[in-house]
């Protein structure tokens, strides 16, 4: 176990027992993941700080019942604490679908491929592909791709076999150059 | 006929996400240098991760992690206050559960007096009334229950042994333990409860 890891284990260990304070550093160490994922989920930095708040408060909540891993050089939090954002994540957009569908995060139609060489646009084109992968598929990259989740925590945050998230990572990439295949030749 | 890549394949794309092991690694960079089939994919696989990196979180439009922080500790403490308000019991949980504690005791130890008395006096006969065995130990069973009372009272405090003579026949060893059990038993199964319940509500965050 590495000191960060010990240190962690403290950390968790403390917030568990009720140490408001811990917790604060817990949540400090975690916010870009937690921010990351919701964000890359809902394309919404207002809504995606509002998951992350969520997520931490269900976080402290839940806290009691985590099991700290007591084998590796992970605690198990980063699995446990994305598995939480991304659940508050989809159960939010689900519920606001009727309002804010997905097609409103696709752009306007009318972007020709020439105009891909823009950086924004080609990012915007991205972002739109990415919206339109189904919600599990799409957790599974982003905890792959934007945040470096191995399998094994992904399996753990999605609660899914490892088989089933090298399934979807699989499918998630062959829509994904499908869809940019204009852009990305 | 079956497609001897396929295996490859898989290797490339555990190589790309970082999960071959060392041994592994080593192997599949060996077929990697002599594969064009694997070479293609894996350019291909490398040039979507630097198109899924034009994706950027807006970090200047979030707030900070102590901004957030702040907000959560806020939540926190104003859910502990709501469920304050709606079970204001929980104010005087701790110093009502000491007062029980030592309500319970002290039943405890006047009732004991209280068996005591009646059985030593003779007004009432306790051991008929309680439907016990007639002797223990070759001893009438209301002196023993007056003997247990007094080292119940007593015993741990090491003056009960000094107010009656031992009946004889009578195991003075297992008396006295077995009425100082019974005395601290009583004590310590209840303070056992409360305590256990201001741990529950501690954990909980429902007292700091």
């Amino acid at each position: 176990m590495t000191l960060h890891t010990a240190a962690e284990v403290d950390l968790i260990r403390s917030s568990q027992q009720g140490d408001a304070r811990a917790f604060g550093e817990l949540v400090r160490r975690y916010y870009r993941l937690v921010v990351s994922i919701a964000y890359r989920l809902c394309n919404d930095p207002q809504m995606a700080e509002d998951m992350a708040q969520e997520a931490f408060l269900k976080a402290w909540q839940a806290l009691p019942r985590f099991r700290i891993r007591e084998e590796g050089e992970s605690t198990g939090f980063r699995a446990w604490v994305s598995r939480i954002v991304v659940n508050a994540t989809i159960d939010e957009m689900r519920r606001q679908r009727p309002a804010t569908g997905l097609d409103d995060l696709t752009p306007a139609g009318g972007i020709r491929p020439a105009e891909a060489l823009d950086r924004v646009v080609e990012a915007e084109m991205v972002r739109s592909a990415i919206a339109r992968l189904p919600e599990r598929s799409r957790a599974a990259l982003i905890l792959r791709e934007y945040e470096g989740l191995s399998y094994e925590e992904i399996a753990e945050a999605l609660d899914i076999p490892i088989g089933t998230v090298m399934s979807r990572l699989n499918y998630a990439r062959k829509r994904l150059r499908e869809e940019l295949s204009h852009y990305f030749p | 006929m079956a497609d001897d890549h396929q295996p490859w394949s898989r290797w490339l794309i555990a190589y790309h996400d970082g999960e071959l092991s060392p041994a592994e690694r080593e192997r599949f960079l060996e077929h990697l240098a002599t594969c064009p089939r694997c070479q293609h994919a894996l350019a291909d696989l490398e040039s979507l991760r630097r198109a899924l990196h034009t994706v950027t979180v807006p970090w200047s439009e979030i707030s900070s992690a102590d901004e957030m922080w702040t907000r959560v500790a806020m939540h926190l403490e104003r859910r502990r206050a709501n469920r304050l308000a709606s079970a204001p019991w929980l104010h005087w949980l701790p110093s009502m559960g000491l007062l029980l504690l030592n309500v319970v005791t002290h039943a405890a130890g006047l009732l004991i007096v209280i068996v005591m008395v009646l059985s030593m006096t003779g007004l009432v006969n306790v051991q008929r009334a309680l439907g016990w065995a007639d002797r223990v130990q070759g001893v009438p069973a209301d002196q023993v229950l007056s003997w247990v009372a007094l080292r119940s009272l007593g015993g741990p405090l090491g003056w009960g042994a000094n107010m009656i003579s031992l009946p004889p026949g009578w195991d003075a060893a297992v008396e006295f333990v077995l009425s100082t059990l019974a005395f601290i038993l009583v004590a310590f199964v209840v303070g056992l409860a409360y305590m256990l319940s201001l741990w529950l509500l501690w954990r909980r965050g429902e007292l700091t």
